[in-house]
Order: structure tokens, then C-alpha cells, then sequence
């Protein structure tokens, strides 16, 4: 079926939209087994799965999804509720979908199907017998055929017909009935071989007979019988004999065909693409603007007016293009995050912990980059929220609280940011313990404790190896923790913020830049050479005979308006291009007040370039581990300038020191 | 003239199938992509055929053939299932449907079957 290659990519992307369904369904089926609705969803889905999978071929998938919609199907005829062993195994199944799924359709070795699969067939076949009504129902649709019969005319003559269905006719029995119904709209169908039922079994070859009495002449019934799609072949005849002059009529037509009216294109079409292509586009949409800056720089040498006003235009153009690219690439932040209920349930499953988890904001849109890299920071968070957050029930009840904690995962949109909260109404975090063992570990000096905010206390916990928990879990604890999040949080150009009330519960917040693609920057020169600082990690721009200057254990730090201290890094240095580390700021420099989640820095510039949309390169393979640089962009003059980043490019004190 | 299809599935993976099939004999297709949204958009189009899967949200596919053959008593519907499915089958045929398809199909008998339901006056 190598011909089938062309729909595997909307095979796999459908396929993972209808694993989620099933998998999203059977968890509201668990809340509340009562409810019909995901039992309905469950079963299409493994319905639909079936059919997709068996078109392209993956038998062993079709065969497993078959299972699955056969046991949902006697939970929707009421004949098996929908208990936890059924959920449970219904998750198995769909897990081990999953599994098979990419095994077939990468021609990977597939996973062993028969346990689940006899353990789908042993439930479905647990009280009572559900062929039963199938068989039920084959009967009376036969009686209802019988029904639809004509009169009976004195002028009818009984024909013997004989029918032949093709080899590979499939639903025999639905053939048979589709002769029958046929024929019973011409006259009356008196008997047939095999009997009714048998054929409704299927119980019969290819061949069957139909005796019916009819008006009709043999080619007419012929030509009937035949019209049935799947008929190989039909004879017709006479069986007793009486006169034939009156030719049988077609039952008439219910009024003459309408003409279908000019069909209307329908207002909204999507079109699936792959990745691939949107980055693509992204990367010439970038290009575009680097070309327009380039030509604004032009039309002002040249000083032009109908240039200028062109450039104008396509400014505006090139502006829209860009929008709208990158508008393609955003996705709903629900993709990622459908994944968590089932997450968080089996997490507060094997804690022994009972959790209430809830969503919002699911149609909330980030930059597929973003969103692709946001899903394991999330889950940590969530794992966190119910492993440390909320405490056993006992506890619960002894504090007053409900025994049932909730976490709730919530998106927001804040201009060109969005905003995640993994919020829990658990025990919250204890700020004069983080704080004792920041101190502990010498991360802060005891006195100083006025110095930072409750908030700058709690990220104490993303510095790496500080861990609150009393002892790491098999969940929490695995080597990585909060840094990790933190780390990867602003890799990504957000922010983490820690908000926790005693006894109340944790809130932990991310802020994500909408898109990675391209960004605002600053542009500062060092030594002749240009550098690009992402706008988003600007506080301010300073110049040195305007700020309190001081020093600190030797290191020259600026006293900042609300009297908190940042220590001064001249870029040249940092970046071993020359100049001291440690040194004042001097006469034409420009102090760039940097700020990476909560911590300020005065950066040390020559130069001050101005402000510029910038599409980030990533570096090459040999540079893009340099601490420091988080990428390339091409400027208007064609240059490229490094794309400085903040949240690598400081060493700590000690190292400066 | 072009024959006027609308292929009805919840499944864009079927509707894709279904729709190489035909578009490359000629037909003209349309798409629906469940029962509900198969009856407002056969109101729209008035399409020469409909192929209408059993199994969707919403609306099913019987239910809509019904309402559909209501709207229009000579709409000529193709029905597309899988394998298990004999009652609902001859349910939809009681109700008016042409003819079936069962999934998996070969496209050398979806042409057929949809030639032959355009051929057949509307039952």
C-alpha cells in the first residue's frame, strides 16, 4: 500500500487529535461515569481510528481500536457501566495506540497487542451477550421490508430470481437485503433460499434466491437487481404462469430532480502544512525585512522621494507579510496542555493524593517554538503543585480545608506576552525556610535579609541544587528541578515569579514572549563591533554622569533610584575583546540597565545604535554553546550583528572577583 | 457538467480519501465534517450525490440523511462504514440511502459505486 504514503502525515496528525479525544474522554468518564457524552467521543474515536488505520493498512491498529469501540459500545447501550477498570483499561489500550501507531506507520518493531486485546475482549464479553440485539435487529428490518411490499396485483407472475454477489463483496447479508428491498418495491417477495434469517446471518455463499410475484417483466427485474452495487450476477424465471401483457412500472418519481443551485465556496478552508514550510517562510519573511531596512538605508543616502515613499509602502507590506506568517505558526496552547489531566491524574494516583485539576485559557495562541518547549517546564510545575504542593487529605482536613486539593493551569494573554500560571490551594511555601537555607548554603548573607522580597527569596529555590523537599521523591526528585524550569523558562525569553501564601497555596507564573522568530533588540557597539541586546531584557538606558556610582567588596556597582545596587560589567571585557572588568564607567559610555528575572546589571557600552526589529539567526553548530550569544541577525547595511544573551553573558561575582 | 459531490466525515483523513478518488475523475467536491453541518451545507450546495459516514459527532449520519431526504425526498446519499456496522446500514436504507460503502475501500469501487448511485433515480 506504498501508495497510501501520501496520507500518512494527515494520518498521524488526525490520529493524535483522535488519541487525545479518546484519551480526554475517558478521564471526564472517570469524574463522572454517569455521563454519556464521552462515552459517545471514546467510541467515535476508536471508530474512526478503526477505519483510518485499516485504509492505510495497519492491521494490527485497526484490530486494537475494533477491540476498544466494541467494549465502548456496550457502555453506550447501557449494558456496562464505565468503572474505574473499565477507564483504566480503556487508558492501557489507548496508550498502547499510541505505541502502535507510530510503531506501523514507522515500520518500527510493533509492541505485543494480545494481552490488552484479550483483556478488551474478556470485558466486553463480561454479563450478558451483546450479539443478541444485533441479531434483533436484523429481524426487523426484514419485517420491515416485507411491509413496504405493494399490493399484490391480479395481473402478477412469480419469477424464481437468482442472484450472485461479487467474491469480494463485504456485508453480504446488507446486499441481500438491499435485493429484497428492491424487488419488494415491485411486487411481493414471497420466499427466499436460504430462508430470511440465514441470509441476515450471512449463512450463504455468493449465491441466493429470491421468489417474487410481480408484474414486472425479467429484464426490468433484472436491470433492478443488478443496479445493487456488489451484485455479480442475476437470472430471472418464470415460475407459474399467467399473463404478461402488462408491462411492470417503475414506481414513480417523487417530482422532477431539482437543479442544484450554483454552489456558494464555503467562507472558511484550512489547509494543513507542514512545519517544515512555515519555518521556511518565516526565515524568507526575515530576509524580507532585512532587505527593507537595508533599502531604507539607501533611500535616505540617496535621498530620494519616490523611493522613500515606495519603501514607505512596502514597509507596510513587508509589515503585514510578517504578521500574518507568524500568525500561521501560532497554535493553541490547549495542544500542549491536553496532555496534563491524564498527567496529573496518574501523578495523584500514585501519590495517594486527591487532586481537582482544571484548565483555562486553552485557545490562548504561542509560537509553536515556544509552545513545543513550554510542555515539560509545565508538567514539573504541575508535578510540583502535587507532589509538594498539596498535602495529604488528613492534613487537609486537620487544616479545615477541603480534602480534595485543586491545581488549577491556566493561560492568559498580556500584549505581546503570554502569561501561565500553575496555581494550587496546598500548604505554600514556607519563605522564612527557603531563606534559612539560602543562607545555609551561601547564597545570601543572613543580614541582608531586608534586601530581598519575599518573591526574590523564593527563587532562591530555582538556584540549582537547592531542593526544600525533605527528601527527593520518585516523582519531584530527579535530578532536575526548579533550575532546570527556570533555566529553560529563560532560554525561552520569559520569566518565572513565584507567589505563595502559607497555608493558601503556591502560584508559580511564566511569562513567554508571544514568538522567538523575531524580536525587538537594542543595538550597542563595542570595540567597532555591533551587538544586538533583546529589548525585552532592557530595564533602561542610562548615561554615567546621571547615576550614583559606588563600590561593593572592591567591584564598582550603580546605586539604581530605588536604592538597590547593580553591578557594572563593561561589554568589551565581558566579551574578552578588551578592557578591564572591573572598572568605573567613563566619560561617553552608556550604562544599559539589564534585568533577567529580577536581577539588575549595568552593562557598559561604547556605542548606542538605536532600537531594531531583529530576525534571530540560530548560530552554527560549532558557536551555539558560547556563553553569551544567543544568536545572529543580518542588519540593514548587510552586516551581521551577534545576538547578545543576557541571561548567559554575566559571570557570577565570584567569578568576577 | 460536472457531478456535485459532498463527502461528509469527521474524519479529514477520510474526507482526503474520498476526495483524491473522485476530484480526479471530476467530480466536484464539497465537505462536511459532521451530520449537522452535512444538512446546512447540503441546503447551500444542493450537491448531485452525498457520501455521508454513519459514525460523527454532532449529528450522525443516519440522522442527517434523514433530515437531509426530508429537505429534499429525491437527495441521492451514498452511506460510508466500517465493518460492524450491518444495523445502522440497513437502518440508512429504510431511510432513503442509495447504496453503502465499507471502509477500507479501494478507490476502483468507490468510483463504481458512486457512478452507479448517480445513475440510480432517487429511491
Amino acid at each position: 500500500m506504498s501508495d497510501m504514503d501520501q496520507y500518512k502525515d494527515i494520518f498521524l496528525s488526525e490520529s493524535a487529535e483522535f488519541l487525545q479525544g479518546i484519551t480526554d474522554g475517558l478521564l471526564a468518564l472517570e469524574s463522572n461515569p454517569t455521563d454519556l457524552e464521552p462515552v459517545e467521543v471514546v467510541f467515535r474515536g476508536a471508530h474512526s481510528l478503526k477505519g483510518m488505520s485499516a485504509a492505510m493498512g495497519y492491521d494490527l491498529t485497526a484490530d486494537l481500536t475494533h477491540k476498544m469501540e466494541s467494549l465502548m459500545d456496550r457502555v453506550r447501550k447501557r449494558e456496562r457501566v464505565a468503572d474505574p477498570p473499565l477507564v483504566d483499561l480503556m487508558l492501557d489500550a489507548t496508550d498502547l495506540l499510541r505505541a502502535l501507531i507510530d510503531a506501523e506507520s514507522s515500520g518500527g518493531s510493533n509492541p505485543d497487542t494480545t494481552a490488552t486485546i484479550s483483556r478488551l475482549v474478556a470485558m466486553a464479553e463480561e454479563e450478558g451477550n451483546a450479539a443478541i440485539s444485533d441479531a434483533d435487529a436484523g429481524g426487523q428490518a426484514d419485517d420491515r421490508s416485507n411491509a413496504a411490499v405493494l399490493d399484490d396485483r391480479a395481473d402478477a407472475t412469480v419469477f424464481r430470481v437468482k442472484v450472485t454477489l461479487e467474491d469480494a463483496c463485504v456485508l453480504k447479508s446488507v446486499r441481500a437485503y438491499m435485493v429484497i428491498k428492491r424487488l419488494s418495491h415491485m411486487g411481493t417477495v414471497v420466499d427466499t433460499v436460504p430462508p430470511a434469517r440465514e441470509l441476515e446471518d450471512e449463512q450463504f455463499d455468493r449465491d441466493f434466491e429470491i421468489i417474487v410475484s410481480t408484474p414486472a417483466d425479467a429484464t426490468t427485474i433484472e436491470k433492478a437487481v443488478m443496479a445493487v452495487s456488489e451484485v455479480h450476477a442475476v437470472t430471472s424465471e418464470l415460475v407459474d404462469e399467467t399473463d404478461e401483457d402488462l408491462p411492470g412500472e417503475e414506481p414513480a418519481e417523487e417530482g422532477a430532480p431539482r437543479r442544484p443551485a450554483i454552489p456558494k465556496l464555503s467562507e472558511t478552508q484550512t489547509v494543513r502544512i507542514a512545519i517544515g514550510h512555515l519555518d521556511t517562510m518565516v526565515n524568507l519573511v526575515g530576509e524580507l525585512v532585512i532587505i527593507r531596512s537595508r533599502l531604507e538605508r539607501v533611500a535616505s543616502d540617496l535621498d530620494s522621494r519616490d523611493l522613500e515613499d515606495t519603501i514607505e509602502v512596502l514597509h507596510r507590506v513587508a509589515g503585514e507579510l510578517q504578521h500574518e506568517v507568524m500568525h500561521t505558526r501560532m497554535v493553541p496552547v490547549g495542544n500542549i496542555f491536553n496532555r496534563f489531566p491524564r498527567a496529573v491524574r496518574d501523578l495523584a494516583r500514585d501519590l495517594g493524593r486527591s487532586v481537582d485539576f482544571s484548565m483555562s485559557g486553552l485557545d490562548i495562541e504561542l509560537d509553536r517554538t515556544v509552545l513545543d518547549e513550554i510542555g515539560d517546564p509545565i508538567l514539573h510545575l504541575l508535578r510540583n503543585s502535587v507532589d509538594h504542593g498539596i498535602e495529604p487529605a488528613e492534613d487537609r482536613m486537620a487544616a479545615g480545608k477541603d480534602p480534595k486539593g485543586t491545581v488549577h493551569l491556566d493561560a492568559s494573554r498580556e500584549r505581546d506576552q503570554v502569561r501561565i500560571s500553575v496555581s494550587d490551594d496546598g500548604r505554600g511555601m514556607d519563605v522564612a525556610r527557603v531563606w534559612g537555607k539560602a543562607c545555609d548554603l551561601g547564597l545570601a548573607h543572613a543580614e541582608s535579609r531586608d534586601s530581598y522580597s519575599d518573591d526574590d527569596i523564593l527563587l532562591f529555590t530555582c538556584v540549582p541544587g537547592f531542593s526544600t523537599a525533605a527528601q527527593a521523591t520518585r516523582v519531584s526528585g530527579r535530578g532536575v528541578g526548579m533550575d532546570v524550569v527556570k533555566g529553560k523558562i529563560e532560554h525561552l525569553g520569559g520569566t518565572l515569579q513565584i507567589n505563595t501564601a502559607p497555608g493558601q497555596g503556591t502560584e508559580f507564573v511564566l511569562t513567554l514572549p508571544l514568538t522567538l522568530a523575531i524580536i525587538q533588540a537594542l543595538l550597542v557597539g563595542a570595540r567597532g563591533q555591533v551587538f544586538a541586546m533583546p529589548l525585552s531584557a532592557v530595564d533602561e538606558v542610562m548615561s554615567p554622569d546621571e547615576v550614583q556610582l559606588d563600590t561593593v567588596d572592591s567591584a564598582p556597582v550603580v546605586v539604581l533610584r530605588d536604592g538597590t545596587i547593580a553591578p557594572v560589567y563593561p561589554l568589551d571585557a565581558l566579551l574578552g575583546v578588551g578592557g578591564q572588568m572591573l572598572r568605573d564607567p567613563q566619560e561617553g559610555e552608556h550604562i544599559v540597565l539589564t534585568d533577567t528575572g529580577g536581577q539588575k546589571r549595568a552593562l557598559l557600552v561604547e556605542e548606542m545604535l538605536g532600537r531594531r526589529e531583529i530576525v534571530i539567526k540560530p548560530l552554527s553548530r560549532m558557536f551555539r554553546n558560547v556563553r553569551g550569544l544567543g544568536g545572529a541577525t543580518v542588519l540593514g547595511d548587510g552586516n551581521v550583528a551577534l545576538i547578545l544573551d543576557p541571561r548567559t553573558m554575566f559571570p557570577s561575582r565570584e567569578e568576577v572577583l | 457538467m460536472s457531478k456535485t459531490v459532498l463527502v461528509v466525515d469527521d474524519a479529514a483523513f477520510m474526507r482526503m480519501m474520498i476526495r483524491d478518488i473522485l476530484a480526479k475523475e471530476g467530480y466536484v467536491i464539497h465537505e462536511a465534517v459532521n451530520g449537522r453541518d452535512a444538512v446546512e451545507k447540503y441546503d447551500e450546495i444542493r450537491p448531485d450525490l452525498v457520501t455521508m459516514d454513519i459514525t460523527m459527532p454532532e449529528m450522525d449520519g443516519i440522522e442527517a440523511l434523514r433530515s437531509i431526504r426530508e429537505r429534499d425526498p429525491n437527495a441521492r446519499v451514498l452511506m460510508v462504514s466500517a465493518m460492524g456496522q450491518q444495523k445502522m446500514i440497513v437502518e440508512a436504507l429504510e431511510a432513503g440511502a442509495l447504496d453503502f460503502l465499507v471502509k477500507p475501500f479501494q478507490p476502483t469501487k468507490v468510483l463504481e459505486t458512486v457512478k452507479k448511485c448517480l445513475q440510480l433515480q432517487a429511491g
